[in-house]
């Protein structure tokens, strides 16, 4: 089979879970982005990317961003349904992917500091900073964790080809220092318990080949922190789909 | 087999491509057209039986090729790498590897070609079942989805 043609990311921008309206977001295209926001700040669904309010760090201890949006425009945008980084929900993020490929081994979802993909430094923050102050924790907040937290739903689509996405919030809610050791792989109809993503090191795997061209959706929840201890900056990490096709 | 731009272009951005040749002499690679679309694996060397008679395959790469002879029918591996960026839409192969299947238990033979480290592994012995990391910082890719290459143990 060729590679897929299609594998996005696509947020709930409905009225509720249980409610759900998928917005697939495609980027790569000019001001289609997932933007982070504090549920005080000053943002709404038509700021321009340009005014985005900043995120201070805390004085001490850790802040968990609570708000995520959708962007298909610079100022068209949409609240991410859910996207409140507890566990008090179930669809919030998917993957989706077309019919057009067939995967030769379980999916990832991993996180890195930029798109070259490099290994982290767990508890190291760069002089400057980037996506590592994100990647790479603090020895002291998030004992070295990713502050990038993830938990994932199932198989999306079995290798039998049946649906396998959930219909219950998945809770409970992260903390700074949760994690695992390594890879986290899924079970049919259950949620993971929150990981860190942290490169190649903490990553989540589907614990199934999803069956052969065929679609399919994968549920997920993610939260995000900020921490005293990190280099403030730009920081831009990237949520990647790691993936095999035959 | 004469190499056309495409094979040339391939290499040129650092990819690879494979080549088969089948028992009848026939040499097929993945960059050949089959009407209007590219040679798929699946549909061109698995769905018609032709897995049963590859003899060689060797992967194309810009550190040079890597061939592999095959003994058994239906041994031959094949199999892709990419990672998508969620958040920024990127995507890129990651590797190719070919392989041969040694035995019943699954124990394996590959070439990977590492598109992040543009570095050849030849030689590489794993399993189809608990696929390992041809090197440190590449997360291992666990059990195969073997049957869908062709192959049977």
């Amino acid at each position: 089979m060729a590679d897929f043609t299609t594998v996005r990311l696509r947020a709930n921008t409905g009225a509720s879970d249980a409610s759900p309206t998928w917005t697939n977001v495609p980027f790569g295209t000019a001001n289609n982005e997932v933007r982070a926001a504090l549920s005080s700040g000053s943002q709404a669904t038509n700021t321009p990317s340009a005014s985005w309010p900043s995120i201070l760090k805390p004085s001490s201890g850790t802040t968990l961003i609570d708000k995520f949006y959708a962007f298909t425009a610079d100022t068209t945008g949409a609240v991410v349904t859910g996207g409140d980084g507890t566990g008090s929900h179930y669809n919030v993020w998917q993957i989706d992917w077309d019919n057009l490929g067939t995967f030769g081994d379980g999916p990832e979802i991993h996180a890195y500091k930029d798109n070259t993909y490099p290994a982290a430094s767990p508890g190291t923050q760069p002089g400057t900073g980037d996506g590592s102050s994100i990647i790479n924790g603090t020895s002291g907040e998030s004992s070295s964790r990713s502050l990038i937290k993830c938990a994932a739903y199932g198989n999306g689509r079995t290798a039998g080809g049946s649906a396998d996405n959930p219909s219950s919030n998945m809770g409970s809610n992260p903390s700074a220092t949760s994690g695992g050791s390594g890879v986290t792989t899924t079970s049919n109809a259950t949620w993971t318990a929150w990981t860190d993503l942290q490169s190649d090191t903490n990553y989540i795997k589907n614990g199934a080949t999803p069956a052969a061209t065929t679609a399919g959706q994968w549920n997920f929840l993610l939260a995000e922190y900020i921490a005293a201890g990190i280099t403030g900056g730009t920081l831009l990490p990237v949520l990647a789909f790691r993936y095999t096709w035959i | 087999m004469l190499l056309t731009v495409a094979h040339y272009n391939q290499i040129q951005q650092g990819l690879s491509f494979w080549k088969v040749k089948l028992s009848n002499g026939k040499v097929r690679t993945e960059l050949d057209r089959v009407g209007q679309r590219a040679l798929d694996w699946h549909d061109d060397l698995v769905a018609n039986g032709d897995t049963a008679h590859i003899k060689e395959i060797t992967l194309c790469t810009p550190q040079g090729d890597a061939c592999m002879k095959i003994a058994r029918p239906h041994s031959t591996l094949k199999l892709n790498g990419g990672i998508t960026d969620l958040f920024g839409g990127q995507r890129q192969v990651t590797f190719q590897l070919v392989g041969r299947v040694e035995d019943s238990e699954g124990r394996c033979t590959c070439c990977v070609w590492d598109v992040l480290g543009q570095r050849l592994y030849v030689d590489f012995v794993t399993s189809v079942h608990s696929f390992g990391a041809w090197r440190p910082g590449v997360p291992a890719l666990g059990a195969l989805n073997y049957s869908g290459m062709g192959v049977r143990l």
